[in-house]
């Protein structure tokens, strides 16, 4: 493709088609003018008769009574001194302490940053050798969670208060009178230290067991390994080492494992920096559009069943090529056509890169999951890309036990279950079922941290600390453990599982001693660094991790016999649909749908918020006739759920899909979210989605979350909250409607030739400023790498933490006023079929000749000696001039006072940065709170500033450090180098706006 | 005629009105709209700063310690207070006049307290009997009232103030001479400013070489 022909690119299929409706909206910054006519109409407006003589005389009452009133005192404010001034701790200033984020399970290194004494934001540990540095938008949001007022503070039985006391000498009487057949159910305990307190608890017990499980289950990856090496562990995938990634239906930068630990390890391998330039082969097989999809070189539609066939396929053509001639392979049918060609393809490109290739796969079943280990194992990556002998610890669920354990419940052979950290009652397929059996055991107890689904059912509840508030530990992988602190004093009266149970067996220690005291026996030996054990724990806590020897076994030798062909089922008739579920990058596997800032987070591709949906390919939508909207009810014979369609470009025409995690108990509450008055507001509450849990089938051992569904149509219509079409910066036909290269992308190999490819833009720059402005101190700028942004959306919630911003719910979202400082625009060039997809974070480009600024009538938005422009909230007066001329679409208007008072809630806000009200516009500040934070620092030691020393909350928290920010005046800063760099560009630079945001070109390997 | 004499009765009342505003208003002061200058709240402990700080000239940096390590001055915690007054039970001269009688009347002498201190034991519960703090005894807090109070868009920090060499009187005034702390200037955004210029213009000889920024962002976010 010549440089001439240009690509286009769509973020809708209205914006495809180029729709009057689409072009509409995209000449309006602001969809809906004001309500006036609305108003005159109201008959109650028009009887209240108001002749000219008393408007003047309420208009002169008015004047009087302002002038009165602006007499009045400030409201008197009460300044209260601490007691006891604790020592080295200044009042005001931000402490920093590590610890281990607890979002699920994969066990990223925090810092959690507290203000006079609660924990206000959480970053990356840089430190951290899993994660460094990088953290999603779910262990950001977790500090919302923190302050949530739905927690539970006391313990319950039978729904009502108790004290410990009273509980602690119930159960324990209790359970001596049981004796025997206790169980625990969990999710996947991390922790060495509560795994150990479990166990204690149980040996007291004869027939018992501790019952892990996943909601989205990892379990098949473990039983494969178990079969096929004789170990049940998750592998740790080393993506840096891998030069191909063949990934099928695995959502590894998304939700899969470990996607911040992943995330970093393949934008490590896809850095254009060294020389020669890194960028590995990443294809992807899968039916839905996924976030790692999107971030594919090549991205193949199948439905699960022709992906499970190309898989055998690879590996019937791959044991050839090894010259392995096992007889269960031999037996699989060959395929021919283009799947075959295509497994050939991918056979030979891995074949080429043995040892350094790297095939995974997100489908829990144990034989698909044989089978990419024959192909791992074949083409010896086990020791390089898998590492079994150091493996992961970070999801342990075991499906095969989990039914076993259900069986037991209902036969009625368990006399006691303790359920922690997990919600069988809302996320097992069969929930009734489990409510039934759980009704024939003698003693239910729950810990849970919400009067959830399971909570509800059980007769008494023990309410868990939330994890910025406990010591904790875990072991993430052979030979690193994490550690928690609290970072604030517990806010209601709770505790931890582990402290629980050791108090049941009369151990009455404090939770931390019952943590250090496992330290020091079992993981201070394996270290040789620190000789006392009061300084390896002290370093320990305040790195946030220790790492130790590992215990390393030896892996024995591949068990080829236990590798056998799957058996597939096609789709039979036209009317069946292949269901796919999956896991939202916010929700995961629904634990955080108490969390309104992860519910209001735009899903990176669909960017739907508030609900799940039925995903569809445009062509099938096509094909039934539906709209976006259009609720569908999805039928598998025997449940059914009703959902609005929502239209997915690159998805496969036969798969359809659904996010779970939807439908919690307690979500119910989001629908009061949002102005309450003139807005029409729907009459009946309800939870935010629908659970989808219900569709997941039983294969076997493993629980399968694919499925074969029937579609109809129920005539109903839900508008989705979804923010794709707002802010487009489109042009609208009316002023010449010419495409605008935002995204820039191009190949690797002309990228080789010149690395100017892909951002030759020519252009006449008309200057309207005679004299510049000379920036003669420092002059900040931001450099977004587009290659190696994934579009994970970490960055949003991190800006949503640090700067306030609000929610506003999904009737709010509807009508285009979400708040968030950064969007991330998603873009999809080529057929709607096959689709490739750019993603591009825009927040406020700061611009030297900004558009905004000429047309504030009152100065609200002005350009500061440093290059940044400025939006003063005191000064603002709402006219909203400046939105409707900013060219990025980065202003948001407060249309309503989206904070309210005196809620637990706002603890979690940033007391260097004022809460905006009704009336105010506000945009990215380029977080001018820590660059003057930075200053003050830096002069406070009469150092001057060095490059890196400001890290903004957006660049600090990037798992895939996208996002540079610096002094464009300092020759020798990151930023400075990578403004020089020919990658380099701005977006709309020929209107010449002089924007200090830069974006780097997106390069990919030829498809 | 009568229409003359009746413009001028207006006239002379009118200037008479006039004059009496300017005269109340000059005694009263008043001040524009959410501009505090004068304002001297009771607080609920009678501090002098006029003793502490002016007499006694202990540093303002003793109590105000955030002044120049944090954003904050911070009104001292009463911890602080008690490094003294664990020892320091009431004025000088009524001991002293204890003492006195104490000796005239040959008996030990009383352990006298004055009444604002005794607010001050309370809320740490310190038991004069013993000369012992008992923390279980404390009744909580000192609730102050706030004379210098920005509004909440506005981000002031004292360390950057301080370190940089402001002295506290340029912003609070005399304290050292106040029985009971005024605010001393206005706290407008023109005066924040205008000292900004001033110094950048080096019309301030104690910063010379500093230059201050005037940007919004400096303040606002």
């Amino acid at each position: 493709m010549s440089e001439k022909q240009k690509k286009r690119y769509w973020k809708s299929i209205e914006e495809r088609e180029n729709t009057p409706q689409f072009q509409a909206e995209a000449e309006n910054e602001f969809p809906e003018p004001l309500p006036l006519g609305e108003l005159l109409e109201d008959p109650s407006f028009n009887e209240a008769d108001v002749s000219r003589r008393s408007f003047l005389k309420a208009a002169g009452f008015s004047v009087a009574g302002a002038l009165l009133a602006a007499c009045a005192r400030a409201p008197v404010e009460k300044a209260i001194p601490l007691l006891n001034a604790p020592q080295d701790i200044v009042v005001g200033k931000a402490y920093w302490y590590a610890s281990t984020c607890a979002g699920c399970s994969a066990g990223c290194g925090i810092l959690a940053k507290t203000r006079d004494g609660r924990p206000i934001k959480i970053e990356g540990n840089p430190q951290h050798p899993l994660s460094r540095g990088g953290i999603c938008a779910v262990g950001q949001a977790m500090v919302l969670s923190l302050y949530d007022s739905q927690r539970l503070q006391k313990p319950l039985r039978k729904g009502q208060p108790v004290n410990w006391q009273e509980l602690d000498s119930e159960v324990t009487v209790r359970l001596n009178q049981l004796g025997d057949d206790v169980y625990v159910l969990t999710g996947t305990i991390t922790s060495p230290s509560t795994r150990a307190a479990i166990e204690r608890f149980l040996s007291r017990f004869k027939r018992s067991a501790h019952v892990e499980y996943d909601p989205v289950s990892y379990s098949a990856i473990l039983d494969a390994h178990e079969q096929t090496h004789g170990r049940r562990v998750l592998p740790r995938y080393h993506f840096d080492r891998a030069e191909v990634i063949v990934s099928f239906d695995a959502d590894f930068l998304g939700t899969w494992i470990s996607p911040v630990e992943f995330t970093k390890g393949y934008i490590a391998g896809r850095t254009l920096e060294g020389k020669p330039p890194r960028l590995s082969y990443h294809l992807q097989l899968e039916g839905r559009m996924s976030l790692t999809g999107a971030n594919a070189d090549r991205r193949i539609r199948v439905t699960p069943v022709e992906g499970a066939a190309i898989l055998t396929e690879l590996a019937r053509q791959l044991a050839r090529k090894a010259g392995v001639t096992s007889p269960p392979l031999l037996q699989a049918r060959s395929l021919s056509g283009n799947a075959a060609a295509v497994a050939a393809e991918i056979a030979e490109r891995l074949w080429r890169a043995k040892g350094k290739s790297l095939l995974v796969c997100g489908q829990n079943d144990v034989e698909l999951q044989r089978l990419v280990n024959l192909v791992n194992h074949l083409l010896g990556n086990y020791g390089k890309t898998v590492d079994l002998s150091q493996p992961s610890y970070q999801w342990r669920g075991n499906d095969r036990a989990l039914v076993d354990l259900l069986e037991k419940m209902q036969a009625g052979q368990v006399k006691a279950l303790f359920i922690a950290d997990a919600n069988p009652a809302y996320n097992l397929p069969n929930p009734a079922e489990f409510t039934e059996a759980l009704k024939r055991i003698p003693l239910t107890v729950t810990f849970a941290d919400h009067l959830d689904e399971t909570a509800g059912l059980s007769e008494i509840v023990c309410p868990l600390n939330h994890p910025l508030e406990s010591w904790n530990d875990a072991e993430i992988v052979e030979g690193l453990f994490s550690l928690s602190q609290p970072t604030i004093p517990l806010l209601g009266d709770t505790r931890t599982l582990r402290e629980c149970l050791s108090r049941w067996l009369g151990d009455a220690r404090p939770d931390r001693e019952i943590l250090m005291s496992y330290w020091k026996e079992r993981i201070f030996p394996r270290q040789k660094k620190e000789g006392s054990f009061q300084k390896f724990w002290d370093q320990s806590v305040h790195d946030g991790f220790a790492v130790v020897q590992p215990n390393k076994k030896t892996i024995p030798a591949f068990r080829f016999a236990s590798v056998n062909a799957p058996r597939l089922q096609p789709l039979n008739s036209e009317q069946d649909f292949a269901l796919v579920l999956y896991q939202k990058t916010g929700l995961l596997d629904g634990r955080h749908a108490q969390n309104p800032w992860l519910q209001e987070l735009p899903d990176p591709v669909t960017k739907v918020t508030w609900d799940n949906y039925l995903s569809l390919s445009p062509a099938l939508a096509r094909k039934m006739g539906v709209k976006e909207g259009e609720v569908l009810e999805i039928s598998d014979g025997e449940k059914t759920v009703q959902l609005p369609v929502q239209i997915q470009p690159g998805q496969h025409d036969r798969v359809v899909a659904i996010a779970v995690g939807y439908g919690r108990k307690g979500t119910e509450r989001f629908t009061e979210l949002g102005p309450k008055w003139i807005e029409h507001r729907e009459s009946k509450v309800q939870p935010v989605g629908k659970n989808a849990y219900p569709f997941v089938r039983q294969v076997e051992t493993n629980r399968s979350y694919l499925s074969k569904v029937t579609l109809s149509k129920t005539g109903n219509f839900v508008p989705l909250a979804l923010t794709q079409t707002h802010h487009t910066i489109t042009v609208p036909k009316k002023l010449g409607g010419e495409a605008r290269d935002m995204v820039r992308e191009t190949t690797l190999a002309k990228y080789l030739k010149d690395p100017k490819a892909g951002n030759h833009y020519e252009h006449p720059v008309l200057q309207l400023w005679e004299q510049d402005f000379v920036y003669k101190g420092h002059h900040w700028g931001l450099a977004i790498d587009l290659n190696r942004c994934t579009g994970c959306s970490g960055c949003v919630i991190s800006c949503q933490a640090e700067n306030n911003v609000s929610v506003v719910g999904k009737d709010e979202v509807r009508r285009r006023r979400e708040m968030h400082w950064i969007r991330i625009d998603r873009y999809y060039s080529g057929e709607e079929g096959d689709v490739s997809v750019m993603f591009q974070p825009v927040m406020c480009q700061h611009c030297d000749h900004a558009p905004c600024e000429s047309v504030c009538p009152v100065l609200a938005t002005v350009h500061s000696d440093e290059g940044i422009n400025q939006q003063i909230y005191n000064r603002c007066v709402g006219t909203r001039y400046c939105a409707n001329n900013c060219p990025y679409k980065v202003r948001r208007f407060n249309w309503f006072d989206y904070w309210k008072r005196g809620q637990k809630e706002n603890l979690v806000l940033n007391p260097d940065i004022t809460t905006r009200s009704r009336g105010v516009m506000e945009k990215c500040s380029l977080c001018v709170q820590r660059i003057q934070e930075a200053k003050a620092e830096a002069k406070r030691q009469g150092k001057p500033l060095a490059d890196g020393d400001i890290k903004l909350a957006c660049e600090q928290s990037c798992p895939a450090d996208a996002i540079v920010f610096g002094d464009m005046n300092d020759p020798k800063s990151r930023i400075a180098k990578l403004i020089e760099h020919p990658r380099h560009y701005r977006m709309l630079e020929e209107m010449n706006f002089r924007p200090t945001v830069g974006y780097m070109t997106k390069v990919r390997n030829q498809g | 005629m009568e229409n003359i004499k009746i413009r001028e009765i207006v006239i002379v009342v009118g200037i008479a009105v006039i004059l009496g505003l300017i005269i109340f208003f000059k005694s009263v002061r008043i001040n524009p709209p959410g501009v505090n200058t004068g304002y001297a709240p009771e607080q609920p402990l009678a501090f002098s700063h006029r003793l502490h700080s002016g007499d006694l000239q202990i540093s303002c940096l003793y109590c105000h310690a955030g002044a120049e390590k944090g954003q904050h001055a911070l009104i001292p915690a009463a911890s602080t207070c008690m490094n003294c007054h664990r020892f320091v039970t009431a004025a000088w001269d009524k001991v002293k006049i204890e003492e006195a009688r104490a000796e005239e009347e040959k008996r030990p002498m009383k352990l006298i307290v004055s009444p604002e201190l005794e607010k001050l034991y309370r809320a740490v519960g310190f038991d004069t009997d013993q000369m012992r703090l008992d923390p279980r005894k404390a009744t909580g807090k000192l609730e102050w009232i706030r004379v210098y109070n920005l509004p909440d868009f506005v981000y002031f920090d004292h360390s950057r103030h301080v370190n940089a060499g402001v002295k506290c009187q340029t912003c609070h005034g005399p304290v050292e001479t106040m029985e009971k702390v005024e605010q001393a200037t206005n706290l407008t955004m023109g005066w924040c400013v205008n000292c900004h210029r001033d110094v950048s213009h080096e019309k301030i000889p104690e910063l010379k070489g500093k230059k201050p920024s005037i940007s919004c962002a400096v303040c606002h976010y």
